[in-house]
């Protein structure tokens, strides 16, 4: 006989009780209308979340009698068979004791019998004229406005899938007809005010939830002897991706059976194992008595809209976090409550098909499903010169060993260039069980020349399947952002004096930093240089950087920076060095942007004066001033990088632990000169013991990153950069990978990464990087290291990205004399968007004295940050801002710059020029300006701004630059 | 109160997908399962209507078989429900309808 509700409950109970040590009782947390508490239980040992589980829902349409009793029997029959140690038959079909073993000893079954006790109980004892086939709802009659018809919901329809039928499927469909939004309907198919209204779906929901590891899902129904597997909103198509149940732009075409307007995107190898699977079921049921269900999907004439099967596969798509769970409806019998006897046999027959079911899930039926995730290839955008790599990847369900071999290609069809398989074929090892796997085909390709398109094609055959996949490939060269970089350095007698670094000259730090900032430009880059004293001195013409490490711009200006000497009897014209950079720069064409880089360590002195040669110069200018603000007066150094879009670093006092402030500042201005973003800026000692990992993380925005090391002893240690997904790259070691490279320079070591890169056998993009420096056990450095006495090694990091996400830094201030207010201002775009609502931003504030604040800035406009922040003494202000927050994507970036701030006395001085010829005036103003002599009239009674004013109360007043 | 209809089982069979989506389109029956398509095209389903509905099912290229009084089917298989409960007056322990099968060993 059937059981009635009570004892479906009693029955789960007990089986818990019983058999304590195999299954787990779980009660559902939501109750039922009637305040029924509905129980699952789970079979197999091991702790809830341990292992991979099959979820089979009972009970849920309340005519459909035998569903709990088939359930029951299959919890009954496997709990026995497993505590006996017997195998079971189903009439023609058995399982040995092993299976049954293997069975829970391997998976998590959660059996749920019966979850709408209400409405089995009212159709079992209740003689309804109002329903037609069978009362079929839950009892819930919140909806109902006191008419006895309008009780109840659908459960069926009540989960979160196309909830909205009216919007999502045709007004020619059937979907209004079997779901429906009015609660007197008489086909039974309310589906409820809103998803998950109703308690017995929230609890099917609540177990998915509870019980993520969930893979397979069976909601056992009657009645038309069908195996039905996904999709029950339209027919399916394994061709169109964007055809799918969450893009609005196919809303009102769903549901139509045989047309071409919509058919809902289900995955080629996802589908080859739903129906493998369901084919186990039959055949196994097949085998009890001969009965030949139909395996099918659920969608037929017509659609089901917040229907179960289709809520669980469509929950990891909705939510990639969540696991993709193979769901199934089972249409038992050929009546909704068939005579016991009958039904008697129905219990058999079903049973067999789940065992067999949950036997053959973990491996997918044995069939080996494979689905190209990336039907083609595109190298979208590879500037000219840069290997990159594209994968080909392919989704692999199987438990068996999957070889992908190229058959053919990769070979160019049309273009120049060519195309490599870096890593050869690719092949899956066996595995316990079907879990969806990806592997991968890399393919890699240098961008040619700008503006080329190549295109390609490949064959990958999978010997397992006999599938052939033919790839297409495409490559669009772009010209790689160059710029041409004239650096001016100062050959003044002062760069002889002592830079403040214990043993070194302002010379010997210039020698010692600024080949950082040639080593680090691309290779397609221009460097030239020019020196000053008096006079400016050619020394280099603009010569392409060529080769990392080796490029004949790179060593020529390296050498010329070793040889760079000072003129015990110079003095400082910085007017000429800029202007014959400028003159260099001016003849040179094939370049994005040009650049003048100063490097000085005082105030200008000599005719031509920078206000002399200001208004010529087009070219960003950036500068470095070696020195205080008093030393180097860097008003009109000041003035120049302003109007020009470039900016001053001024390095203060250099002291004993300063070596490398000169050395980051020229690799500041390297970022700002190639529109570099900085990622990171730290820096620390290394000693003996754990590595120091140093995080960074990089966003989908970056197309190439530079980790960079600077260190008086780069050599001494072990330089590493790890991936997100854990992979040390180190240059000792660089084979199979690609988009990495590795140099190094005077006190410097860097990688230089084309993103994406390929580094044991993964791709690595986006994702938290790390540098890792520990002691170099396996290089020649270590003896460095070691004879040091496990002294510590000083180092900074800094890491730039080219990106598309990009910030840059801002400080004004009305009066370059203290007191005065620093303004901050900082923008964050990405994709030349302002990056608004996502970020935040933060300046930290180094006062002369030693102090420091942290300031943090405002979003006064979209992606546009500000503050102000009081400059009460005078000296140098270094100010370090930083970004971090969220990419478009939701991906974390962050993003710094260094800037200077400046006040000192005289530091709103006109600019000093040169006087004109005959001039007298012109030259009383010249000399009165000079520090020296302002300092000689200081000294003897005379005060300086004093003889200013009436120098200007008698002569005419003359325009400044 | 009217006497009661009673609702039938009716088997209907459509010459094809069509005339069976404009018929349930039109009807809006109460439907037992899910449909099946023969391979001439045809398609059948079951339907659950008052005895007074019958006759608007019917049209061209649509057959009508009553299978069965579902009223009183049901009520019959009302009486094939447990009462009280036998799992505390009886054997409290359920047991599948498997048949267990104990698998002997050969010994050497």
């Amino acid at each position: 006989m059937y059981l009635n509700v009570d004892e479906v409950d009693t029955a789960v109970k007990n089986l818990a009780t019983t058999y304590p040590a195999l299954c787990t009782l779980i009660t559902l947390p939501n109750k039922t209308f009637e305040m029924r508490t509905t129980h699952a239980l789970r079979l197999g040992g091991g702790a809830a979340g341990s292992r991979d589980c099959v979820l089979v829902l009972g009970g849920i349409h309340a005519r459909e009698w035998g569903s709990p009793e088939i359930l029951l029997g299959f919890a009954a029959d496997l709990l026995e068979a497993y505590t006996t140690s017997t195998g079971l038959g189903y009439g023609g079909k058995s399982f040995t004791a092993a299976e049954i073993k293997t069975l829970l000893d391997t998976l998590h079954l959660i059996v749920f019998p019966l979850a709408n006790p209400d409405g089995r109980h009212y159709s079992q004892v209740n003689d309804d004229p109002t329903v037609n086939g069978g009362w079929r709802r839950n009892r819930n009659t919140t909806n109902s406005g006191g008419q006895a018809d309008c009780i109840g919901v659908d459960v069926n329809r009540n989960y979160d899938f196309l909830f909205d039928f009216a919007t999502a499927f045709s007004p020619m469909s059937l979907a209004s007809t079997y779901t429906s939004a009015d609660p007197c309907n008489t086909n039974q198919v309310y589906h409820g005010p809103a998803p998950f209204s109703e308690p017995e779906s929230s609890n099917v929901k609540w177990l998915f939830d509870t019980n993520p590891r969930t893979r397979w899902f069976l909601d056992v129904h009657s009645y038309s002897e069908d195996i039905l597997y996904s999709w029950g909103d339209d027919d399916d198509q394994s061709t169109n991706p964007a055809m799918n149940f969450q893009n609005h732009a196919y809303d009102g075409q769903r549901g139509l059976p045989s047309d071409a307007a919509y058919n809902e995107f289900i995955h080629g190898d996802d589908k080859a194992v739903a129906v493998t699977l369901a084919n186990t079921f039959h055949d196994a049921l097949q085998a009890v008595r001969a009965k030949d269900y139909t395996v099918k999907s659920s969608f037929q004439l017509y659609p089901t809209a917040g229907a179960s099967d289709d809520y669980a596969y469509a929950r990891h798509i909705v939510d990639p976090s969540k696991g993709k769970i193979y769901a199934y409806t089972i249409e038992w019998g050929t009546e909704f409550h068939p005579p016991w006897a009958e039904m008697a046999n129905i219990v058999k027959d079903v049973d067999a098909g789940l065992i067999a079911f949950c036997l053959a899930a973990p491996c997918a039926g044995g069939v080996p499903a494979l689905w190209l995730e990336t039907p083609s290839l595109v190298f979208e955008a590879v500037p000219a010169g840069v290997q990159t790599t594209r994968a080909a990847v392919f989704s692999v369900q199987s438990c068996a060993a999957v070889d992908l071999n190229v058959t053919s290609g990769p070979v160019v069809l049309t273009g120049p260039g060519s195309f490599g398989l870096p890593l050869g074929n690719a092949s899956l090892s066996a595995a316990p069980n079907a879990g969806e796997r990806d592997v991968r085909i890399w393919v890699s390709f240098t961008g040619t020349n700008a503006g080329d398109m190549t295109t390609g094609t490949m064959t990958v055959h999978c010997p397992q399947t006999g599938d052939d996949f033919v790839i297409p490939i495409s490559a669009h060269t772009i010209a790689q952002p160059k710029v041409a970089a004239m650096m001016v350095l100062d050959r003044s007698g002062s760069m002889d004096d002592p830079s403040g670094v214990p043993g070194q000259k302002r010379i010997d730090v210039l020698h010692a930093s600024a080949p950082g900032f040639v080593a680090l430009l691309s290779d397609a880059d221009g460097i030239g240089i020019d020196s000053f004293d008096q006079d400016a001195h050619p020394v280099m013409p603009v010569t392409v950087a060529g080769a990392m490490g080796s490029g004949t711009g790179r060593t020529n200006a390296t050498n010329a920076i070793a040889a760079h000497a000072t003129n015990p009897a110079g003095t400082t014209s910085i007017g000429d060095g800029v202007e014959l950079a400028h003159t260099t720069l001016a003849p040179v064409g094939g370049y994005d942007s040009k650049a003048i880089v100063v490097f000085t360590d005082g105030e200008e002195n000599t005719y031509k004066y920078i206000s002399d040669v200001i208004a010529d110069i087009d070219d960003r200018v950036f500068a470095i001033g070696l020195g205080t603000a008093d030393e180097v007066n860097p008003v009109a150094l000041n003035a120049l990088v302003n109007k020009t879009g470039g900016y001053l670093l001024l390095t203060d006092q250099l002291g004993p632990n300063d070596q490398f402030r000169l050395a980051k500042y020229f690799v500041q201005i390297l970022a700002g000169v190639t529109n570099a973003e900085i990622v990171v800026d730290p820096q620390g000692v290394l000693v003996p013991g754990p590595d120091v990992r140093i995080p960074f993380d990089l966003n989908e925005a970056d197309y190439g990153a530079d980790a960079i090391v600077l260190s008086p002893a780069p050599g001494a240690m072990r330089f590493q950069v790890e991936t997100p997904g854990g992979v040390r790259i180190d240059h000792a070691a660089l084979g199979g990978t690609v988009g990495v490279h590795y140099a190094t320079g005077v006190n410097m070591a860097f990688y230089r990464l084309s993103l994406p890169v390929l580094a044991g056998g993964a791709s690595a993009a986006r994702g938290r990087w790390h540098v890792v420096l520990g002691e170099g056990k396996e290089t020649p450095g270590i003896s460095a290291f070691a004879s040091a006495g496990g002294r510590a090694i000083p180092y900074s990091v800094v890491v730039h990205a080219r990106s598309a996400l990009t910030m840059a830094a801002y400080v004004t201030q009305p009066s370059y004399v203290a007191p005065t207010t620093l303004h901050l201002r900082a923008v964050l775009t990405e994709i030349g968007l302002p990056l608004e609502g996502r970020a935040h931003v933060r300046a930290e504030v180094r006062r002369p004295d030693g102090t420091s604040a942290v300031v943090n800035l405002a979003e006064t406009d979209a992606g546009v940050f500000e503050a102000s922040t009081p400059a009460a003494l005078n000296g140098i202000y270094p100010i370090r801002f930083r970004a971090n927050g969220t990419t478009l994507r939701g991906f974390p970036f962050t993003r710094e710059q260094t800037r200077t701030a400046m006040a000192w006395r005289g530091g709103n001085d006109p600019l000093p020029h040169a006087p004109p010829t005959g001039d007298w005036c012109g030259l009383l103003r010249c000399l009165l300006s000079d520090r020296a002599i302002q300092a000689w009239l200081e000294k003897h009674g005379i005060d300086p701004k004093t003889a200013q004013r009436c120098l200007e109360g008698a002569c005419p007043k003359t325009e400044r630059s | 109160m009217p006497p009661r209809k009673a609702v039938l089982r009716v088997l209907v069979t459509a010459k094809d997908r069509a005339t069976m989506l404009a018929l349930l389109r039109d009807q809006r029956p109460d439907i037992g399962g899910t449909p099946k398509v023969s391979p001439d095209g045809a398609v059948r389903i079951d339907v659950y209507v008052p005895e007074d509905r019958v006759e608007a099912l019917k049209r061209d290229g649509v057959s009508v078989q009553i299978v069965g009084d579902q009223s009183a089917a049901t009520r019959e298989r009302q009486k094939e429900v447990g009462t009280g409960n036998r799992f505390e007056t009886g054997d409290p322990v359920p047991r599948g309808l498997g048949a267990k099968i104990k698998e002997t060993r050969d010994v050497s």
